[in-house]
């Protein structure tokens, strides 16, 4: 663990919002949603790769569509299948 | 949030075709463009962008190495440019316009509130016949007469304010929930007199000289305490009179009459269950039923269902849509049972005691009885109450030349 992950843990501070750290809220396997999110890096139907700061983010599935994406989250529609660090 | 202002506004279906899909969503993201339902393809990608946006992805494409494709327009924005040389278009939509102006200087609706004892209807056509109906102009409506009205015909109706929203006049309105009396004038001097015949019960005088006490037996029209108080001096001799308003709380012991009745045939109201509805459509104020019907009913109600359409809350149009259901019926002539008739009548007494009740009327006894002689029943006979049976009248000998004319208390 890094000295900031400790320091946020002994202040009780949220690693989101301190660290950077990628959030990733799932809906059934239906939709997902990732915030803190560096940039696409691959995007196929059946697969999405981002970047964050914890690293590579994969997400597997079939007819991955993006539904939106702003400045701080992406939300991905379709038949998840695997989501990977 | 973002998302929904911008489908609201005008945006364009576009095919990307890209080797690099990715490069190209993370330098439009780095420039603030967005894009929304992004889905895959073989030559890149499919997706959605405001017009904004898609003016500056102009630099993007070069860096890129991408076409865009615009393949729908969405917005009215673009539909304006569309038919910007259709001159009926822009006809229909300058006549539109206007048209929407000319419906919104009438009133087409009329919407009361707080009114429980006289339903909207029976206040609508009051309204008719003071020349404020659906339809008229709102320059025409004078709310303050309005108001003014309702509350001279009406005693019951305490409080009216009317007000003009949109294409809408709302009458607000408040009744008088409270006790019925006579206004009493408190400048007047007067006496507390028997409305009916009975036996004072208990007197209470605040103000007044009494006349009766408890257990006198009074006769309608006498007077029970009277406004004209003396003043007596040590001697027993009277000094001086002075004129006051008799006040006090008297119950008497009454009998009320009671007399009701109920003709034995009657006509009851039979469906025949054959009914039909009919579609109806309001134009500036006229109702049209669609269809033709060769039914003819001779007895029928008819439920009537209408909704205004409207633009938005304020803003009514002058055109409803509706339905009239004709429900057929027969009257036939039957004849209560005795028992039946027995229900019918004792069930009035009933609601007639308990307005008693809360008028201050407390029964004794009752002494009703019910006889038949085959054609009316006939439910009679009397009821002894105990009841506040005064009222008020002017001081029978009052003179107030040389005396004190003045308000003074006695017990």
């Amino acid at each position: 663990m890094t000295r900031k992950y400790n320091l946020a843990e002994a202040l009780d501070f949220t690693k989101d919002a301190t660290l950077g750290m990628p959030v990733v809220t799932a809906i059934g396997n239906y939709e997902l949603y990732v915030e803190n999110f560096k940039s696409i890096v691959s995007y196929e139907g059946d697969m999405l790769k981002l970047l964050t700061r914890k690293g590579m983010l994969t997400v597997c599935g079939e007819a991955l569509e993006i539904l939106y994406y702003d400045d701080e989250e992406i939300a991905v529609r379709g038949c998840i299948k695997k989501i990977e660090f | 949030m973002w998302r929904q202002a911008k489908i609201a506004s005008n945006y364009v279906v576009v095919c990307v075709t890209s080797d690099c899909p990715e490069r190209f969503l993370n330098m439009c993201r780095h420039r603030n463009i967005f894009f929304w339902d992004v889905s895959k393809k073989e030559y890149g990608f499919d997706g959605k962008i405001s017009r904004k946006d898609f003016l500056q992805l102009k630099e993007i494409c070069y860096k890129t190495r991408s076409r865009v494709r615009i393949r729908l327009r969405r917005g009215i924005r673009f539909v304006l440019f569309k038919y910007r040389k259709h001159y009926s278009f822009l006809a229909g939509m300058c006549l539109s316009g206007l048209m929407l102006y000319a419906c919104s200087l009438f009133a087409w609706d009329i919407s009361f509130t707080g009114n429980s004892e006289y339903t909207d209807s029976f206040l609508a056509k009051y309204l008719s016949t003071i020349g404020v109906h659906a339809g008229m102009p709102l320059r025409d409506i004078d709310c303050s007469s309005i108001e003014h009205s309702l509350r001279s015909e009406y005693d019951n109706i305490t409080w009216v304010s009317a007000q003009i929203n949109g294409t809408r006049l709302i009458i607000h309105i408040k009744e008088n929930d409270g006790a019925k009396g006579e206004p009493v004038n408190e400048e007047d001097e007067r006496d507390i007199v028997a409305s009916a015949d009975g036996t004072v019960e208990s007197i209470v005088t605040r103000k007044g000289t009494p006349l009766v006490k408890e257990g006198d037996t009074v006769k309608k029209g006498q007077v029970l305490v009277s406004g004209a108080v003396s003043i007596i001096d040590d001697a027993g001799t009277e000094t001086e009179k002075i004129y006051t308003q008799a006040d006090a709380d008297i119950m008497i012991k009454t009998l009320l009459p009671y007399e009701d009745s109920l003709e034995a045939s009657h006509e009851v109201k039979y469906y025949t269950g054959r009914k039909k509805r009919k579609l109806m459509i309001g134009l500036f104020g006229t109702d049209i039923e669609i269809g033709f019907s060769l039914q003819r009913y001779v007895n029928a109600d008819v439920l009537t269902q209408n909704s205004v359409l409207r633009l938005t809350d304020s803003f009514f149009l002058p055109i409803s849509l509706g339905s009239k259901d004709y429900l057929e019926y027969e009257m036939r002539t039957e004849e209560y049972e005795p028992e039946e008739a027995e229900e019918i009548l004792y069930a009035k007494l009933n609601r007639y005691l308990k307005e008693l009740l809360e008028n201050k009327v407390q029964i004794l006894d009752n002494s009703v009885k019910i006889d038949s002689n085959g054609i009316v029943y006939r439910l009679s006979g009397t009821l002894t109450a105990s009841m506040p049976a005064f009222s008020y009248a002017p001081v029978a000998d009052f003179d107030p030349v040389g005396d004190g004319h003045e308000k003074a208390g006695s017990g």
